[in-house]
């Protein structure tokens, strides 16, 4: 008797980074599927009217980029998340910095800080608050900077432990609010950026139709010159 | 007449361009669809994101300016009605209808606290938290406040170089696509003697429908990145919400 294997296939890497990036797999390659039935419906129907292969390779064409492209955004949007992110910590540190320089407590402070974080930034900062609960050393700090690829955010979460460590003692409060200010400015001057950016590059919409129109025109003198030296015009 | 400018916009560029599509094809149902999806796409969906966003922004104004008067006059003058009555003088429109709904009935700290559900700006709980701090440690208060004063003025700043490049950014955006358009009206008068045979052929009418449709996809792909917001079918208006719940 052959023993059934209980083990479950191992999942791709695509699959994986498209569970990391929040999307459901499943669900993209219907949309995927339902999208490119109905293109080449079209792309079937423009071989009908016009019995030329032509349109449907470039219809073939077009769906291969697409495809490839929607269904590998995964790694842009996981980049998109760990900005974000990014961005809540200069959000909510800059609150933090705020209650510091009131001259409240750094636990009171992040505690005080968390109520105005979302959902997940709000877990990790409870995970922090009670790991500090339970240890006095850098650990609790270097492991909530581990959820950031910034190394100067590792910087300023050990100059936060340095400020606890001292007793809140001004030297170390100003090497934070000399870290932190560091930080958020490069990361508000980076958001501005690239929020900018993002409107400049879609100037190449106009562009595209201008192309696409240019093509059409193409299309439409070339058919009308190659009817009339069929006709011997 | 102030309140339907959006949607006389809307219309008046679903006109444009369901002429131009007739001009173009000289076909009315084709032109039709086009005015039709124009009017669709600009007045359910762009008008509510832009709206949406300019409610925000000038919500964001307010908020600003209600944060600092009220600390600066807190600072001056130590009473938190008349700082309160202060920071409320000269509020227009909607505001001041939540002002008045509100009233002096509740304690300033219940209408501040009131006040949250409004001013969605990030830091207005930063704000309502230093002021809890204020009253219940006493001190000076313009230094407790610096701090969030300068972020306040700081992310303001950074809201209005922001909205200042973002408008440059869409009149580029829009001269672009009425010279794109103009391509299309320079193709019918410049081909004159080709256009009417060209005409006759459905997939030269087909691609030329098609090019309609991407200047639409490109005005709603503007209108998503312009707002960053999301398009709600169903409209939710918070404000009125607030202002009831105030009554």
């Amino acid at each position: 008797m052959t023993k059934k294997s209980t083990k479950k296939p191992s999942e791709s890497s695509w699959m994986k980074k498209m569970k990391e990036s929040g999307l459901n797999p499943k669900k993209e390659i219907l949309i995927v599927a339902v999208a490119d039935v109905l293109i080449l419906a079209f792309g079937v129907y423009l071989y009908i009217l016009q019995k030329s292969i032509y349109p449907l390779f470039s219809i073939f064409a077009v769906i291969a980029i697409a495809d490839y492209f929607y269904l590998n955004r995964h790694s842009s949007l996981i980049q998109k998340r760990k900005t974000d992110d990014e961005q809540e910590f200069i959000r909510l540190f800059t609150y933090f910095s705020i209650y510091v320089k009131d001259g409240i407590p750094v636990y009171t402070a992040l505690e005080l800080t968390s109520r105005f974080a979302s959902e997940s930034m709000k877990n990790k900062l409870d995970i922090l608050l009670k790991e500090i609960d339970i240890d006095k050393s850098i650990m609790p700090y270097l492991n909530f900077s581990s959820y950031f690829s910034s190394l100067t955010i590792r910087e300023v979460m050990v100059s936060i432990y340095r400020m606890v460590e001292e007793g809140g003692s001004s030297l170390y409060a100003r090497q934070f609010e000399y870290l932190f200010e560091g930080l958020a400015t490069m990361k508000r001057k980076e958001d501005h950026e690239r929020r900018i950016k993002r409107l400049s590059d879609l100037t190449f919409l106009p562009v595209i139709a201008s192309g696409f129109t240019m093509i059409v025109l193409s299309y439409g003198v070339v058919g009308i010159i190659g009817g009339m030296s069929a006709n011997g015009i | 007449m102030k309140k339907y400018k959006g949607h006389l916009i809307c219309l008046v560029v679903s006109i444009l361009y369901g002429g131009l599509a007739y001009l173009i094809l000289n076909n009315i149902i084709i032109a039709l669809v086009v005015f039709l999806s124009f009017s669709l796409a600009t007045l359910f969906l762009i008008l509510p994101m832009v709206e949406k966003k300019a409610a925000k922004n000038r919500k964001r104004e307010e908020c600003y300016h209600f944060v600092q008067t009220f600390i600066i006059s807190l600072t001056v003058n130590a009473s938190p009605e008349a700082s309160y009555l202060s920071a409320i003088e000269g509020a227009e429109g909607e505001l001041s209808s939540i002002y008045k709904s509100i009233g002096t009935d509740m304690g300033v700290d219940e209408r501040l606290e009131y006040l949250s559900r409004y001013f969605i700006e990030p830091y207005y709980p930063v704000f309502l938290s230093i002021y809890q701090l204020y009253q219940e440690q006493g001190g000076d208060l313009l230094k407790l406040a610096e701090p969030l004063l300068n972020e306040v003025s700081r992310s303001e700043e950074d809201s209005i170089s922001f909205q200042k490049e973002s408008k440059r950014l869409l009149f580029d955006y829009l001269i672009l696509w009425a010279l794109s358009s103009a391509v299309l009206v320079f193709v019918k008068f410049g081909l004159k003697n080709f256009y009417d045979k060209m005409l006759e052929s459905p997939i030269y009418v087909a691609l030329s429908t098609v090019s309609f449709f991407i200047i639409l996809t490109g005005f709603v792909v503007y209108a998503f990145a312009y707002t960053g917001e999301k398009p709600k079918f169903r409209r939710k208006n918070n404000d009125k919400k607030v202002y009831k719940e105030a009554k």
